[in-house]
C-alpha cells in the first residue's frame, strides 16, 4: 500500500509528518500523522499509538498537544490517525458531532448503512500498524496506545482486548463505561444494533472485569472541571471499581482545576509518554 | 545488551576471541555453520576435513533468499558481487571439487553417504544428515559477533566509504544496511530509505564489506523462514517442516517464545555467574581487609609495648642518673679532702731527705716534728672512708621473668579442654556439672554447657567419663542443648527427664572464639522423683547420741555422756547403741528416690524404709543390741521362713568396715560365706509404693545393688539406724543448694 506523504515539519530535532493512504479496512482514503523523533535515523524505535476524541482529526493532536518534545527525548514514534472514515458519502453521517464522522468510537460497525466503512477498530488494531511497520523503522514488538475521551476509550478497549499486544496504555478523560453513559449508548445502538450483548466487547469496564492476561499499568489523568465529567459522560469510577476487583494496577488522577480541552492534554502529555516510555524503553 | 566491546580490556579480548575461533584452523571462524553437536565450524573448514577423510566433495549450504532479492526492497545501485576468493576455496575448486552454489546442480546422482565429521571441539565422529553439510545452518549470529569484534579491533584502519554520495564529495560511511548490503554515510542513507517507504524498516549495522543475509531460512525449504522452535529435537523449523512426521507429539512453539524463554535464560545464568564471581571477589576483600586489620592491631600492640619500654628506661635510667648524681656529689666533696691529703707527698718528700741526716741529735730535733706530723697523716689516712657507696648493687636488672613473658607473647589462644570436676559432679534432681580449666590455658570469659539426653534407659552403662566422646559413634541422636554464657565454673541443668542418661560436656569462650570440648561425661539421672527430706528431730530419746546439724540432713552417732560413764566402769562387755532416725515425710505413693552419703568411718550403720507405725513402735521400745530378746535385723527373716506371705514392714541394708552386706534371698548362700559390696561414696535408694519394692543403687552410675521388698500397706518413710559411731549425710537437692538464675 502506498503512502503519500502530505505534509512535513521538523520539530524537536525530529520530524513531524503526515500521510495518506487507501485503507482496505475502512475502503476509504485516510490520513495519519506520525512523530518520528531523532532516534529513528540509527535505529528501529517503539511506537506509542494516540486516538483522538469526538469532532478531531489527525490535526488536533499533533497542532495543540505538544508531545513532539517528550517523544524525541524518549525517542518515542507517535502515530496519531484520523477518528472515522471520511467522505464515504453515507447518509446522516455529518448530522451529529457525536456520531458519524469524527465520531468512529473505535468499534467494528454490524448495522448499515455502516458497516462497510465503519471498522475503526480493525483499522487501529491491525491496519495501521502493519502499515506503519512496514514503512517506517519502527521496532514492531514495541507499541503502546494511548487517547482522549473517546480515543481514551478506544485506547483502553484495545489493550483489554488484545493482551500482551500493547506493552503499556493510557487515557486522558476516557469514557469508560459507554454502555451506561448517553454518549455510548447512542453510538453503538446506532453502530452494533439494540442487541446490548454485542455492545459489552467494546466497553472498557465489562472488558476488565474478565480481563486475564499480562499484568497492565494503566494511567489515567482526569481534569475535575470537566464538563462531561459531571455529565456522566465519562463514568471513571466504574472502571476503577472493576480494575481494583481484578487487581488491574491503575493510577488515576483527578486533576484540580482542569477541564476537558487540548490544554489539559498539554499539561500532562509528558507525564503520559514518560510512563510509556517506561515500559516501550525497557 | 551485548559486551561492549568497545571497552573491555586486553585479557577479556583475548578470552572472547577464543570463544570466536574456528576449531580446524585456529582462526577466528569465517561463514561458521553449526554441526549436529552444537559446535561452529568454517564452512570452509569443514568441507577440507571431510575431502581429507576420503568423502566425497559436500554440498555447502546453500545462500538463502533475502527481502533484497525484491526490487522494490532493493537498493537501487546493488551489485551481485560474487563471492570472496580464498586460497581454500580455490584449492577446492582447482581439485575439481563442486561449489555448491552453482547453478543446476542441486541433486547429485550418487546415493547419499552419511558422513562423519570430526569434530575437534567433541574429540569424536559426529553424524551429518543426509543432505551432510548443506544440513547445517549458518552461524549468522556468530558471524555477526565476529564483525562486531573484527570492527573494534580494526578501527582507524582502512575506512568505509559511502557507496552512494556523488563524487567529488565521497563520505565516510556510518551505517551500513543489511538489506541493502551498502554502506551509506547519513545523508545517502536518509535519501534511500525514506520514511514512508518499505525501504524505511531496513536494518541499521555496522559499516563492513562482507554483508551476511539477514535471516535463516529452511535448509529444505528453501522459501520459508525458520519461524519454529522443536524442543525435542533443539532444531529449528519451517513451517512446512513442523508438518512433518518426524516431529509429531514433539514440543514445537513459535520461534518468538524461544528467543524470548531462551534470552530470558541465558540472562539469568550470565547474571548468577556475575553474581557469583561478585561475591566471591567480596570475599576475597573481606579476608584480606580482616588481615589487614589484624596486621593493624598487632602493630599497634607492639608498638605500645615500645613505647612502654622506652618509658620504663627513660625512668630507670632516671632513677640511675639520680643516685649517680648524689653519690657524685659525696664523693667529689671526698675528692677534695684526699687532695689535702695529697699535701703529704710533700712532707714524704722531707721526710726521705730527712732520713739521709746523719748527725743523731739534728735529726732528732727535726724527726720529732715530722713524726707526729706524720702519726697525723696516717690518722687521717685511716679514717678515710667513701661516703658513698661506690657498688651499683641497688641498680642491677634482671629481665629475665620479663624476658620471658614477651618472648612467650602470643595471639590469644582459646581456652583449652576444661577438665570437669568427676568428685563434685553429680545429677540428682538437677544435673550439677563443675570444672576447672587446666593451668596453662587462657583464661575463659564465659563457658558454654553442652547436654543431651540419651535415649534410653540407665541400664548397664557407668557412670564413667569417656575419653574423646564423639556425638556420632552411638548413631543419630537429637541434637545437644545449651546454656551459654555461663559465667563461674559451674552449671546446673534442670527440667531433667528421670531414668535417663544424660552426656554433658564443657567449652570455654573468649575473644579468640570457643575452645576444645572438654571430655564427655555421662551422668544417670534418678529412676524416680526425687524426694527431698530432713531428718525428723521430733524423737528427741536419744537426743544426747545422735546430734543433727546442717539443717537436719546431716547426723552424727556420739557416745553420749550415759555411754561414757558405763563405758568408764565396765572393761569387758560393751553397750551398743541402736539408734534409729526418721524421715519426717512418708510415702503412701508412687515411685521416689533419695541419696545419701555414709562415712566410711562409721561402724555400722543401717539405711533403707519401714512403715512408719511400726517403726515408731520401735521406738517407744527401743531394742537392745545385746538383749537375747533382740532379732538381728538384715531386712528380711533371715533362715527362719523360706516362704514368706507377706514382706516386711521394714528393709534396711547393713554397712560397716567400709562394706555393705548383701543379704540373698533364699537359703543357699552358706556355703560360699556372706556377700558384701564396697560402700559407695553416695547410695541411692529407690522405693516403688505400689509395687513395695525398695531398690538400692550406687548412686553415681545408678547400678543397682541390691533389691528388697517392704509392705506397703500403710505410709512408709526413709529411715536409717546407728550402731555404734557413725555419721550420715543426705543428698540436698541442687535446686536448694546452688543458686542460680
Amino acid at each position: 500500500m502506498a503512502l503519500t506523504q502530505v505534509s512535513s515539519n521538523k520539530c524537536s530535532d525530529g520530524d513531524q509528518k503526515v500521510f495518506e493512504h487507501d485503507s482496505s479496512e475502512l475502503k476509504c482514503k485516510m490520513k495519519f500523522a506520525i512523530y518520528l523523533p531523532p532516534k529513528a535515523e540509527s535505529s528501529k524505535c517503539p511506537v506509542l499509538y494516540w486516538l483522538s476524541g469526538l469532532t478531531c482529526t489527525e490535526q488536533n493532536f499533533i497542532t495543540k498537544a505538544g508531545s513532539q518534545q517528550a517523544a524525541s527525548e524518549h525517542g518515542i514514534i507517535i502515530v496519531a490517525p484520523d477518528t472515522s472514515p471520511r467522505g464515504c458519502n453515507i447518509e446522516g453521517e455529518d448530522e451529529s458531532w457525536d456520531f458519524g464522522t469524527g465520531a468512529g468510537f473505535y468499534v467494528n460497525a454490524t448495522q448499515e448503512p455502516w458497516k462497510t466503512n465503519y471498522r475503526m477498530y480493525s483499522y487501529v488494531t491491525e491496519e495501521l500498524p502493519r502499515l506503519i511497520n512496514s514503512n517506517f523503522p519502527a521496532d514492531p514488538e514495541k507499541m503502546s496506545i494511548s487517547g482522549h475521551s473517546m480515543g481514551g476509550h478506544g485506547a483502553l478497549i484495545c489493550a483489554l482486548k488484545n493482551p500482551g499486544k500493547y506493552k503499556s496504555v493510557s487515557a486522558f478523560a476516557p469514557i469508560c463505561n459507554p454502555i451506561q453513559c448517553a454518549w455510548g449508548q447512542k453510538a453503538f445502538s446506532g453502530y452494533l444494533g439494540p442487541d446490548k450483548s454485542t455492545w459489552e466487547s467494546y466497553d472498557a469496564t465489562v472488558l476488565a472485569e474478565s480481563y486475564s492476561g499480562p499484568e497492565l499499568d494503566i494511567l489515567i489523568d482526569q481534569g475535575r472541571d470537566d464538563q462531561f465529567l459531571s455529565a456522566s459522560q465519562l463514568l471513571p469510577d466504574n472502571l476503577i471499581a472493576a480494575c481494583s476487583k481484578k487487581k488491574i494496577p491503575v493510577v488515576f488522577r483527578l486533576q484540580q482545576g482542569y477541564d476537558h480541552s487540548y490544554y489539559f492534554i498539554f499539561s500532562f502529555i509528558n507525564d503520559h509518554i514518560k510512563h510509556h516510555a517506561k515500559y516501550l524503553n525497557a | 545488551h551485548f559486551f561492549n566491546l568497545d571497552s573491555i580490556g586486553v585479557e577479556l579480548k583475548n578470552s572472547i576471541k577464543r570463544e570466536l575461533h574456528c576449531p580446524v584452523c585456529e582462526e577466528m571462524v569465517k561463514q561458521p555453520i553449526v554441526l549436529p553437536c552444537m559446535h561452529s565450524v568454517c564452512v570452509l573448514c569443514a568441507a577440507e576435513v571431510l575431502v581429507q577423510r576420503g568423502y566425497p566433495p559436500p554440498e555447502l549450504p546453500a545462500e538463502p533468499k533475502t527481502p533484497t532479492s525484491s526490487p522494490i526492497t532493493r537498493s537501487p545501485r546493488q551489485t551481485r558481487r560474487p563471492p570472496p576468493k580464498t586460497d581454500r576455496l580455490d584449492r577446492v575448486i582447482r581439485t575439481g571439487l563442486l561449489c555448491g552454489t552453482h547453478p543446476g546442480r542441486r541433486r547429485k546422482d550418487t546415493p547419499p553417504v552419511i558422513m562423519l565429521f570430526p569434530c575437534p571441539t567433541c574429540g569424536k565422529d559426529v553424524e551429518l544428515g543426509e543432505r551432510g553439510l548443506a544440513d547445517c545452518l549458518r552461524n549468522l549470529t556468530l558471524e555477526r559477533i565476529v564483525e562486531r569484534y573484527r570492527h573494534t579491533v580494526s578501527l582507524g584502519s582502512m575506512a568505509v566509504m559511502c557507496q552512494f554520495c556523488k563524487p567529488p564529495q565521497a563520505l565516510e560511511a556510518t551505517k551500513g544496511c543489511a538489506d541493502c548490503r551498502s554502506n551509506f554515510c547519513n545523508e545517502c542513507f536518509k535519501l534511500y530509505h525514506p520514511w514512508g517507504t518499505p525501504r524505511a524498516q531496513h536494518e541499521h549495522i555496522l559499516p563492513t564489506h562482507s554483508f551476511r543475509p539477514k535471516v535463516l531460512v529452511c535448509v529444505e525449504h528453501e522459501q520459508e523462514r525458520l519461524q519454529f522452535y522443536c524442543r525435542s529435537c533443539q532444531r529449528l523449523l519451517c513451517p512446512l517442516c513442523k508438518l512433518r512426521r518426524a516431529h509429531s507429539g514433539h514440543k514445537i512453539m513459535p520461534i518468538a517464545l524461544a528467543y524470548q524463554t531462551l534470552k530470558e535464560k541465558i540472562t539469568k545464568e550470565m547474571n548468577y555467574v556475575f553474581a557469583n564471581q561478585d561475591s566471591v571477589q567480596a570475599q576475597i576483600t573481606q579476608v584480606e581487609s580482616g588481615i589487614a586489620q589484624t596486621e593493624e592491631q598487632l602493630n599497634q600492640c607492639v608498638s605500645e609495648l615500645r613505647s612502654v619500654l622506652a618509658e620504663r628506661q627513660g625512668a630507670l635510667a632516671m632513677l640511675l642518673e639520680g643516685a649517680r648524681a648524689q653519690r657524685a656529689g659525696a664523693l667529689n666533696a671526698q675528692l677534695s679532702e684526699k687532695q689535702s691529703l695529697l699535701e703529704n707527698a710533700g712532707l714524704l718528700t722531707y721526710t726521705q731527705e730527712l732520713l739521709k741526716e746523719t748527725d743523731q741529735s739534728c735529726f732528732v730535733q727535726a724527726a720529732r716534728v715530722t713524726h707526729n706530723r706524720l702519726v697525723k697523716a696516717i690518722e687521717n689516712q685511716q679514717h678515710f672512708s667513701l661516703s658513698a657507696d661506690p657498688s651499683f648493687r641497688h641498680f642491677q636488672m634482671d629481665v629475665s621473668r620479663e624476658l620471658k613473658a614477651l618472648s612467650s607473647m602470643d595471639f590469644i589462644q582459646a581456652p583449652l579442654a576444661p577438665v570437669i570436676d568427676t568428685q563434685k559432679t553429680l545429677a540428682y534432681d538437677q544435673l550439677y556439672l563443675c570444672w576447672r580449666l587446666p593451668q596453662d590455658s587462657a583464661p575463659a570469659w564465659h563457658y558454654s554447657v553442652e547436654y543431651l539426653r540419651k535415649v534410653g534407659g540407665a541400664g548397664a552403662l557407668w557412670g564413667r567419663v569417656l575419653s574423646e566422646g564423639s556425638s556420632g559413634s552411638n548413631g543419630t541422636h537429637c541434637s545437644w542443648q545449651r546454656l551459654d554464657d555461663v559465667g563461674g565454673t559451674s552449671a546446673v541443668i534442670d527440667k531433667l527427664e528421670m531414668d535417663s542418661v544424660y552426656v554433658l560436656r564443657v567449652r570455654g569462650c573468649n575473644k579468640a572464639g570457643f575452645g576444645e570440648y572438654s571430655e564427655e561425661v555421662y551422668l544417670h539421672t534418678p529412676p524416680a522423683t526425687v524426694l527431698s527430706f530432713c531428718l525428723d528431730s521430733r524423737w528427741g530419746l536419744h537426743a544426747e547420741r545422735v546430734a543433727l546439724g546442717k539443717g537436719q540432713t546431716y547426723a552424727r552417732s556420739v557416745p553420749g555422756m550415759t555411754l561414757l560413764q558405763a563405758a568408764d566402769r565396765a572393761l569387758t562387755s560393751c553397750h551398743l547403741t541402736s539408734d534409729l532416725l526418721v524421715a519426717d515425710v512418708s510415702i503412701t505413693q508412687g515411685r521416689h528416690y533419695w541419696a545419701c552419703s555414709v562415712e566410711p568411718g562409721s561402724y555400722l550403720v543401717k539405711v533403707g524404709v519401714g512403715v512408719e507405725a511400726k517403726l515408731q513402735e520401735w521406738f517407744h521400745l527401743p531394742q537392745d543390741m545385746a538383749s537375747p530378746r533382740y532379732d538381728p535385723d538384715s531386712g528380711h527373716d533371715s533362715g527362719a521362713e523360706d516362704t514368706q506371705d507377706c514382706p516386711p514392714p521394714f528393709c534396711f541394708l547393713t554397712m560397716g568396715m567400709g562394706k555393705i552386706l548383701l543379704p540373698k534371698c533364699g537359703a543357699s548362700n552358706t556355703s560360699t560365706g556372706p556377700l558384701t559390696a564396697p560402700l559407695p561414696p553416695r547410695l541411692g535408694l529407690c522405693l516403688d509404693f505400689e509395687k513395695g519394692r525398695l531398690t538400692f543403687y550406687d548412686a553415681h552410675s545408678l547400678r543397682v545393688l541390691w533389691e528388697g521388698t517392704v509392705d506397703c500397706s500403710a505410709p512408709v518413710c526413709p529411715a536409717f539406724c546407728f550402731i555404734g559411731g557413725g555419721a550420715l549425710q543426705l543428698q540436698e537437692l541442687i535446686a536448694n543448694l546452688f543458686q542460680h538464675c
